[in-house]
């Protein structure tokens, strides 16, 4: 005789109490912070990705054009570095264009977790995009790769440290609009200022001067970011 | 379950919007009362742990509320709130849970849970700006909920909401009440008369009064007064007294008011209620602005 199984047959178990109530209460592993970055790739807008590839995409077009050594590829890539610095930048500040700040804000990861995860993908992004970018205009114009990388850079960071100072300023879409026009600014002024001939004759005033315009523009960067990574001063609207 | 706020002061430069504030909140439904600009919305973002308070402390069973784990066991409605104009219903929710810190299975069970508990189940698939107001505000009520939370703010939570969901709304809140900290100010007098175990009000970046409904009520009790008289004497009525309610009734006008002393011969006595309160608090205030301007 089976004692296990003449007693499983003789009881009746109880009808489960609260058994759903209990499953839903029952502690689950939320999501690490390397996790949660992850999670937030999938909602950097297409456009952020569109750009990215547009300007690496007109790079190695130029490189076909031009199929000499020509300044003109480099004149080009680093025409169009300020609009990817404007959608970084705009992407990076979504919170507070869309008015999404507050609610972020009270989550498990706060904003400026939220902040240092899409600054982490734009960054590796547009580290991709510029590397490879300077790497076509290493090769393909008479500059070589650190000029190349000056060249692209700084326009690049210049539009970056604005806008970002304009977003932390300026509310809800003027602040894309301001955005906007100081990358056109920029690029248009790059183009007039820099055109071929004046880069190619041009090389050692540029050296300096752009240096000097890069390294301004890396710490304005630099201090928007610390600024919106602190979490500090954020405006969340009305205040009483 | 302990959420105490420690002698907390918040400053705009010159203007005080918290002075030196101190409760202690445990479980159950609190209700915030205030007029605009007494500082409930700067008392509940510091209670959120996104405001830092100029001085003074705010924790939760010790632990402060910047910390992430408080955040972990908040859940937080703000008054006003946008959202990314390509999100669907859908993706808010689970891009808040992803915030939250729910994985993603979990969050889809759970989205679906409460977009049927706030009646949007069906119109999840919808961009939110085909929204009405009041659809953008039960959204906002899910989210808020997503994460199971231990201590639940909600500004305003009611505005927009039509009647029905309003009640509806008021039921869920009652329910949750019971195991967690629930605050919720709103200009809804009778939503918090309903749901709030506890009434707080706010004047001028302090808490003058704290209290079950029927200690608050107290306060204004004998005091509250109808009568129906002559335009003329209603005028004069309306002028020197908070009047609460006021409708033609045939040559005559009935009037609702709040005052200290019987206000005319024919006055009786009312049952006071937490709108009587309101008026009788914030009214002298309003006309003090009103003046000031």
């Amino acid at each position: 005789m089976n004692l296990k199984k003449e007693l499983y047959e003789a009881t009746e178990p109880p009808a489960p109490k609260d058994r759903d109530a209990f499953l839903k209460a029952l502690p689950y592993p939320k999501l690490t912070y390397p996790e949660f970055i992850l999670s937030q790739i999938g909602y950097i807008r297409k456009r952020m990705w569109a750009v990215s590839a547009a300007v690496l995409l007109v790079g190695l077009l130029a490189v076909c054009i031009f199929s000499e050594r020509s300044a003109t590829v480099l004149w080009v890539i680093s025409s169009l570095a300020p609009f990817l610095a404007v959608f970084t930048a705009a992407e990076i500040s979504r919170s507070s264009i869309f008015g999404m700040s507050e609610i972020e804000a009270g989550c498990r990861f706060s904003l400026s977790q939220l902040a240092g995860a899409r600054m982490l993908i734009l960054g590796v992004c547009n580290f991709a995009v510029i590397s490879v970018s300077t790497i076509i205009s290493g090769i393909f114009s008479p500059f070589g790769i650190a000029m190349s990388a000056l060249y692209i850079l700084t326009p690049y960071v210049c539009v970056c440290g604005i806008s970002l100072a304009v977003f932390g300023k300026v509310r809800g879409q003027d602040g894309v609009y301001i955005s906007g026009g100081i990358a056109l600014a920029v690029s248009v002024f790059g183009i007039v200022l820099f055109s071929e001939n004046k880069l190619q004759s041009s090389v050692c005033f540029a050296n300096s001067s752009e240096f000097l315009l890069c390294a301004a523009g890396t710490v304005l960067t630099a201090l928007q970011i610390k600024k919106i990574l602190s979490g500090k001063d954020i405006y969340y609207g009305t205040e009483n | 379950m302990e959420l105490k706020i420690d002698r907390v002061t918040k400053n705009y430069g010159s203007k005080i919007a918290c002075d030196r504030l101190s409760i202690t909140l445990e479980k159950g439904v609190y209700g915030l009362l205030g007029a605009n600009g007494a500082g409930k919305t700067t008392l509940m973002r510091m209670m959120c742990g996104i405001l830092q308070p100029t001085s003074g402390t705010i924790s939760y069973d010790g632990i402060d509320v910047s910390r992430e784990e408080y955040r972990d066991v908040l859940g937080y409605l703000p008054q006003d709130f946008g959202y990314y104009p390509e999100f669907t219903a859908r993706d808010f929710m689970m891009y808040i849970a992803a915030l939250k810190g729910i994985p993603k299975n979990k969050a889809k069970a759970k989205t679906a849970e409460l977009l049927e508990t706030v009646s949007l189940r069906g119109e999840e698939k919808k961009k939110i700006k085909t929204f009405s107001g009041g659809m953008k505000q039960r959204l906002g009520i899910a989210q808020a909920l997503l994460n199971d939370p231990k201590i639940l703010v909600l500004d305003e939570p009611t505005a927009g909401l039509d009647p029905k969901e309003r009640i509806k709304f008021r039921n869920i809140i009652s329910r949750m009440g019971a195991d967690r900290i629930i605050l919720l100010s709103t200009h809804i007098v009778s939503d918090i008369e309903h749901i709030a175990n506890t009434i707080l009000v706010m004047k001028d970046g302090q808490l003058i009064h704290e209290g079950s409904l029927e200690d608050i009520i107290s306060v204004i009790r004998g005091k509250v007064w109808e009568c129906t008289v002559d335009s003329l004497t209603a005028d004069g009525l309306s002028e020197k007294y908070p009047v609460i309610n006021t409708r033609n009734d045939g040559g005559n006008v009935f009037l609702r008011l709040v005052c200290d002393d019987k206000p005319c011969e024919n006055a009786a006595g009312a049952e006071a209620t937490l709108e009587d309160l309101y008026l009788y608090y914030f009214s002298e205030e309003q006309e003090n602005k009103n003046g000031a301007v």
